[in-house]
């Protein structure tokens, strides 16, 4: 556990890694997004964090992120619970999101470095963070670095990490793991213990790291049990599945979405059961590369949907 | 977020409704589904809308089918 008495605190509770609907000519669905946020607030959420890996991040425009986000504030959404994902391959334009999120007051920024080229050396990957954080305008910036190793396939070393922590500390409030391994969460607090927050998006460990927050692609569906496994440390919180004998726990749960997913492209998945929930085909759409599943997919998810069966007091 | 103006689509007795924060505030959890949160009346009327429509579409294919 990281040692909270003597590191700054960075965000806590619930933070969907929320997905973005959009429309047939393929550019955001704005009112869909609004809707889908706040219903996420009124169950419960701490905060949203767009356009990062869920969110198809790397597909939109600054123009579009930029007219998204002024839009969901104009709506009422507060800017300090928002983060915004940074993952340009172009260093401007992630200096210009950096300048987006400052002057429009949101709680901080998710910072993936450039993974197009690759292998990249120790020294380049100190040297963006360097570069881009010599650009930060306010004392209060709140920045978090963003593992996600599965997609970039790009690791960024402990010791690289260490040096960015040590050199950007007053400005780096956490370390978020969005990799597959589990372990790696362990590693990183055994090593950050008294610098850093080391955040896991897995959502199955995170009662065992006594997790204070998250940043959840589930919780786009299932709010109420990633709250649960936030808050409730006993992991008592379970839930009465019909045709069960014994109630399910939050852990079970979300161990068993994350099955249900399993191996089909995850996006198109959880827009699809995104889609069932809302009752909205609208919802099914990517921007390309990207695509909707196909029809085998969705039969096979619809099967194992409604076997999960998704009670009303966990979404 | 000040959810005090907003209304709700749910899912009440098999059918949708839209309803206001107060009015949801006042139902018993365990009755109805929530569906989705708009931030005014005319929005959630626009989805419910599009939801009757869609059932509807659902029920004529289910029909010439059968």
């Amino acid at each position: 556990m990281n040692n909270t008495a003597t590191i700054k605190q960075g965000f806590t509770g619930t933070w969907p890694d929320i997905l973005t609907p959009v429309k047939s000519d393929l550019s955001i669905d704005h009112p869909r997004l609004e809707s889908h946020i706040r219903t996420l607030f009124f169950k419960g959420v701490n905060g949203v964090v767009l356009f990062s890996h869920a969110g198809e991040g790397t597909l939109f425009s600054f123009t579009e992120k930029s007219e998204t986000i002024t839009g969901l504030i104009k709506a009422g959404i507060s800017p300090d619970s928002i983060m915004l994902s940074i993952t340009s391959n172009s260093v401007p334009d992630s200096v210009r999101l950096l300048h987006l999120a400052e002057s429009l007051g949101l709680h901080g920024v998710l910072l993936s470095p450039p993974f197009y080229y690759k292998p990249v050396s120790s020294d380049g990957l100190i040297h963006y963070f360097d570069y881009l954080t010599s650009y930060i305008k306010s004392p209060n910036t709140k920045l978090y670095i963003h593992l996600l190793p599965n997609s970039t396939h790009l690791d960024i070393p402990q010791a690289s990490l260490s040096t960015i922590v040590d050199r950007w500390g007053q400005h780096i409030y956490g370390i978020v793991n969005q990799s597959e391994q589990s372990s790696l969460s362990d590693d990183l607090r055994l090593s950050f213990v008294d610098k850093v927050m080391i955040y896991s998006c897995n959502e199955t460990d995170l009662r065992r790291l006594s997790s204070t927050g998250t940043i959840s692609l589930m919780a786009n569906l299932i709010p109420r049990v990633i709250n649960s496994l936030l808050h409730d440390q006993s992991g008592a919180t379970a839930t009465f599945i019909p045709g069960m004998k014994e109630k399910a726990t939050v852990d079970t749960r979300a161990a068993d979405l994350q099955m249900l997913v399993g191996k089909h492209p995850f996006i198109a998945s959880y827009k699809y059961l995104l889609s069932l929930i809302y009752r909205d085909a609208d919802w099914r759409r990517s921007r390309p590369p990207l695509s909707p599943l196909d029809r085998a997919s969705y039969e096979a998810l619809d099967k194992n949907f409604k076997k999960f069966d998704l009670q009303s007091n966990e979404e | 977020m000040d959810f005090q103006k907003s209304y709700y689509i749910i899912e009440h007795k098999n059918k949708y409704e839209i309803i206001s924060h107060e009015n949801l505030m006042a139902l018993d959890k365990a009755t109805y589904q929530l569906i989705q949160n708009f931030a005014n009346r005319n929005e959630a009327i626009a989805e419910m809308i599009r939801l009757v429509g869609d059932e509807q579409e659902a029920l004529k294919i289910k029909t010439l089918k059968s």
